[in-house]
């Protein structure tokens, strides 16, 4: 599979899914674990390239649910997008020098891993505060799907 | 999907009775322990007869265990408190939601947090979530600042917050038991999350 690196200034989208999205005080927010590298994913974190697709926000993460056929997209699930060079910089604080990288496949075209990526829970927790944090439900896609 | 394989009046029933009152007495101990009982052999059965189900019978057995958690300790808790509480969790588990692939959810988590929320006097209504690796999450929001805590099976904590110290934001993270919780996390107003401003300077 051919890889390439993302420039700093795309944005990547990271599939939320129901249970890590909490609400308290009337702030929705989500759990930092939803950032952490689990045994399922190969160690590299799992994201989407958002550029990779033309159009709006709504418009580009509608193409990832509608081009991605290796799973599928509750209606109360949602997106993460954050900006990869914010990222890479929150990530360099705690001590590793990612890499965004495109690695397009049949079954998700726009898909991007994390590379050394490496879990710690205060930054998943600041990437879940503050730099990749825009949530949108899938529900809200479906209106234009 | 459908939205549950119990009974749905049965169903609907246990859950008004655990959410009415005072939840431990609401039902007679040899009632409630048959009540529970009928539920876990009713979604047992339900699991093993839909190959396809996914994980629909083991969630509802979760549901249910997780429900008598609630009625055995939530009389420590408002009524208004508990009745979110167990909402959120039905919300939680709700099959439709769940993949073969997902790690179930923790019965022995959730009763760790149910034994903090005790043990810390939540007044505050936490969200509540549930980790990739199944253990249930608590979040509080204080304005902009965060406090998450993860609960794992053996009464351990694992938090991390973030706290705006004299415009400072600060990060923490830590693990604690259940007894040392409140003391460990004390430098960062851990009250100001979990209780009413009117309860703030509490020890």
């Amino acid at each position: 599979m051919q890889a390439t690196t993302i420039a700093n200034e795309n944005h990547i989208a990271r599939h939320i899914k129901k249970v890590w999205i909490v609400e308290s005080e009337g702030v929705i927010s989500i759990i930092p674990q939803a950032f952490e590298i689990t045994d399922n994913d190969d160690g590299y974190l799992s994201a989407n390239w958002l550029e990779y697709f033309a159009g709006t926000r709504l418009d580009q993460l509608s193409r990832i649910v509608t081009t991605t056929t290796s799973r599928t997209f509750s209606k109360s699930s949602g997106f993460a997008v954050g900006n990869i060079g914010k990222i890479k910089a929150c990530c360099e604080k705690y001590g590793h020098q990612i890499r965004v990288v495109h690695e397009h496949s049949e079954d998700c075209p726009s898909y991007a891993a994390l590379k050394r990526f490496g879990n710690n829970l205060e930054l998943c927790q600041e990437l879940s505060e503050a730099h990749w944090n825009d949530l949108t439900l899938v529900s809200q896609l479906h209106k234009i799907l | 999907m459908t939205a549950a394989i119990l009974d749905p009046t049965f169903k609907a029933n246990m859950l008004a009775q655990l959410a009415s009152g005072t939840a431990g007495s609401s039902l007679a101990a040899s009632s409630r322990e048959n009540t529970i009982q009928e539920l876990l052999n009713s979604a047992a059965a339900m699991g093993t007869s839909q190959s396809d189900a996914g994980n629909f019978g083991e969630l509802n057995i979760l549901l249910v265990k997780v429900l008598e958690q609630i009625a055995v300790l939530g009389r420590y808790f408002e009524p208004e408190f508990k009745s979110a509480l167990i909402k959120r969790v039905q919300d939680l588990l709700d099959p439709s939601e769940w993949g073969k692939e997902d790690a179930l959810p923790s019965a022995a988590s959730f009763h760790t947090l149910l034994r903090l929320l005790v043990s810390i006097n939540a007044e505050k209504q936490p969200g509540l979530g549930i980790a990739p690796n199944g253990n249930f999450v608590a979040a509080w929001h204080d304005g902009e600042d965060r406090f998450f805590v993860e609960a794992t099976k053996n009464d351990l904590m694992k938090w991390v917050l973030s706290r705006t110290i004299e415009t400072q934001k600060e990060r923490a993270s830590g693990e604690a038991k259940i007894h040392r919780f409140f003391e460990v996390t004390r430098a960062w107003r851990p009250e100001g999350y979990i209780a009413h401003a009117s309860n703030n300077n509490r020890k």
